[in-house]
């Protein structure tokens, strides 16, 4: 099983967490030891793209941390998504919003637009959580 | 003011606040009572009373161009984190304890300028069991 936690809520055994625009904003995989991600935000709705595949960045200004048990990238100083990786679950925070997006996470929550989003629990479906 | 204009105007707002908190014109069917600048009137929803000035100094900077576009100096009317619960929660889906399996998955409209549009949409025949939903 693969369970991917985002805001309160888990995303089990489903084929991408959450899509923007029909594009698969996160993945991710364990290679070599280390955690291996995929983030990619389309241009639009977002006023910047950005597109990583497997820990390289082949659009956008942004950095990359990656190790162990976790990644995240940076846009500035501000965090789009950090990712911790524990066993077969891993638990994402988000925030697009310094991309002209309103979908952020908190300790509550998974916010998109003037929706919010908690302990909701989608398993087995094609996508979790499908925006746009 | 156009639909174009007046979206354009809460973007160059949202920008300058790192869309932190959800706007809106203030909308007629929703808005209840009246007052001189009704349609020049701004909501900011979930704002801490701490965070207003804060807010005002962030759009500084624009104001000038959000005037112009306006055709008027803006009002913004703040409404706590309480308020906007108490008074707007229906402009706010909340979707809490819902358990989907099997299905496409949760459908929400991409958030726009002024977002307190649209709500989530189960996507496909889901089997599901609706613990608490709000």
């Amino acid at each position: 099983m693969s369970r991917i936690i985002i805001g309160t809520n888990s995303i089990e055994d489903c084929d991408t967490a959450i899509t923007i625009s029909d594009v698969p904003l996160f993945s991710y995989k364990i290679e070599q030891k280390k955690v291996s991600l995929s983030f990619n935000v389309p241009c639009p709705p977002a006023t910047k793209e950005i597109q990583i595949k497997d820990n390289i960045i082949h659009k956008g200004e942004v950095t990359l941390k990656a190790d162990l048990d976790s990644a995240s990238v940076k846009l500035g100083n501000s965090l789009l998504i950090e990712l911790f990786v524990k066993g077969d679950t891993a638990t994402a925070q988000l925030d697009l919003r310094p991309l002209g997006l309103r979908i952020y996470t908190d300790s509550n929550a998974l916010y998109i637009g003037s929706s919010q989003l908690s302990q909701n629990i989608i398993k087995q479906c094609t996508n979790g959580i499908v925006i746009g | 003011m156009t639909r174009k204009t007046r979206n354009e105007a809460l973007h160059l707002i949202e920008k300058a606040t790192n869309y932190l908190y959800p706007l809106r014109w203030v909308d007629e069917k929703t808005t209840t009572g009246d007052f001189d600048g009704r349609e020049v009137a701004i909501d900011v929803f979930f704002i801490p009373t701490t965070n207003q000035v804060d807010f005002l100094a962030q759009i500084r900077p624009i104001r000038g161009l959000i005037r112009e576009m306006a055709g008027h100096r803006c009002i913004f009317i703040f409404h706590s984190p309480g308020a906007t619960t108490a008074y707007y929660s229906h402009l706010f889906p909340v979707t809490r304890g819902l358990h989907l399996a099997k299905a496409g998955g949760i459908k929400l409209p991409l958030p726009g300028q002024g977002g307190t549009k649209g709500g989530p949409v189960i996507i496909g025949s889901p089997r599901f069991y609706l613990k608490e939903a709000a």
